[in-house]
């Protein structure tokens, strides 16, 4: 086999191996060094060097009917997850692990950090049956349950890392990523297996709400 | 506190053009055989007859494209939208430069770049069944996948290293639907990219499966000879969506609004 045939096979089987590491920490953003970072080239600001998820534009459509936008909660730890409401196993696993997440926070980050979790089934998850998942879950105020546009629900996933498929039964088969954006909307921790523990994401999402309180990084707080 | 401004991939949403009958070619209907079905159910993904370009996108018209939409020049785009990489090969942000083919495929681009695109022409990427149902036509058949001698070809294109210089697109004959340089040329993005899902790894074998995929099937493939889908479903599983790479391009799709017929 020669290189061109070895590359795609090799990348492929980096990329698997890598997913089934434990990434609490992220991968560091590339370093800043090639043509397109350089110096702007016309002067202006630049949002190249932004990591900040919060760049895509989307119209979301929370349990309330209330229409959001990505960054909704811009300002605080955000965790965000992708699921679908009809899923029989890893979705309930996914809120479960959520909840005990949330629940095993030190009090100063309970008030502060906030779950979005969006739907890849926008047909199915309308307000009202996420407003049912909420309710029979127990979910309080600092979650939010919504849906977007196939269009944009893909664009997310792909912001995520998260893949998915549209089954020919209506279900889906999807990896289940549990991301944390810090108060910009940059990923700061993330786990791409249920399996995996959750004390790191908890220790980040803490320490961030921390900083936040402190008035680091939290428009509100102005 | 930055304002960060919120960059739509702006164009989605407007009226769909009608497509010149010349730049795109009709495709199908037809069905995609997956080489890994995932299920039994997807042993066959039905494809309405939908338009693709008839080539791939050209560096000119990335460059019209990137000027028009300055959020999508490469000293402007956020980071989270298109790697280090994206549009490198071009002299600055507005400028081919004296290296580059205007006709050549636009390579290095990201797959939120080829998506935003094919939005402001009013059409979209190709799903990965399309783009598959149009690849496995032969030059004389809408599935050439059973003819020996075509698969050779398109996996002597496969196993050759990138030339040192991209051909202009066009250079390929065009296959049964007139669609030129599906292979031969650039790999391309599909707009579902991230449906593919390869679990072989035995370390996720058993009950952590449904830890992490819902539904998903045994991978069995079905035709242990085609492997230029092999390459390609290899591919489209280690891609993340602000990739950038110098032999990755794309080209766009949309409905067939005359319908199946």
């Amino acid at each position: 086999m020669t290189r061109s045939a070895l590359v795609p096979l090799l990348m492929a089987a980096c990329l698997l191996a890598c997913r089934d590491r434990k990434p609490e920490a992220v991968p560091s953003p590339p370093p800043a060094a090639s043509a397109s970072s350089a110096p702007r080239e016309d002067g202006s600001p630049t949002p190249r060097g932004d990591r900040s998820i919060y760049a895509l534009s989307m119209a979301l459509t929370d349990q309330n009917g209330k229409k959001i936008g990505l960054d909704a909660y811009r300002g605080d730890p955000v965790f965000v997850g992708m699921f679908y409401g009809t899923c029989p196993s890893a979705c309930p696993l996914l809120i479960s692990t959520i909840k005990r997440l949330m629940s095993g926070l030190d009090g100063g980050a309970r008030t502060r950090v906030h779950v979005l979790l969006v739907s890849f089934d926008p047909a199915r998850d309308t307000p009202d049956a996420l407003k049912g998942i909420a309710a029979r879950r127990g979910l309080d105020a600092s979650w939010t349950l919504a849906s977007a546009p196939e269009d944009e629900a893909r664009e997310l996933a792909a912001l995520l890392g998260i893949r998915y498929r549209r089954l020919p039964d209506g279900n889906f088969s999807h990896t289940s990523s549990l991301v944390l954006l810090d108060p910009s909307g940059v990923i700061d921790a993330r786990i791409d297996d249920l399996g995996e523990p959750v004390e790191p994401l908890a220790a980040r999402a803490e320490a961030l709400a921390k900083e936040g309180a402190q008035g680091l990084s939290s428009p509100r707080d102005r | 506190m930055l304002a960060v401004t919120s960059v739509a991939l702006s164009a989605r949403g407007q009226a769909p053009a009608p497509e010149a009958a010349s730049t795109m070619a009709r495709v199908g209907p037809g069905a995609y055989r997956p080489l890994y079905p995932p299920s039994a159910a997807e042993a066959e993904v039905p494809v309405k007859a939908f338009l693709l370009d008839r080539l791939p996108v050209t560096n000119a018209a990335f460059l019209a494209f990137a000027l028009a939409h300055p959020e999508w020049r490469r000293d402007r785009v956020p980071g989270v939208f298109a790697d280090e990489g994206y549009l490198s090969h071009w002299a600055s942000a507005a400028d081919l430069g004296a290296d580059v083919d205007q006709e050549q495929p636009v390579v290095r681009v990201s797959w939120f770049a080829a998506k935003t695109y094919c939005a402001a022409r009013g059409a979209r990427l190709p799903t990965e069944a399309e783009w598959e149902l149009a690849a496995s036509a032969s030059r004389t058949r809408p599935d050439g996948r059973g003819d020996p001698a075509w698969r050779e070809q398109i996996l002597a294109w496969y196993s050759r290293p990138n030339p040192p210089r991209l051909p202009r697109v066009g250079t390929t004959p065009p296959n049964y639907w007139g669609v030129r340089d599906l292979q031969g040329v650039v790999w391309e993005w599909v707009l579902d990219f991230n449906s593919t899902m390869v679990n072989t790894d035995a370390r996720r074998a058993g009950d952590r499966d449904r830890l992490t995929f819902c539904g998903g099937g045994a991978i069995n493939a079905t035709d242990k000879e085609d492997y230029p889908s092999f390459m390609r479903v290899a591919f489209r599983s280690s891609l993340r969506a602000d990739y950038t790479t110098n032999n990755l391009g794309f080209r766009c799709a949309a409905d067939d609004v005359r319908g199946d017929r």
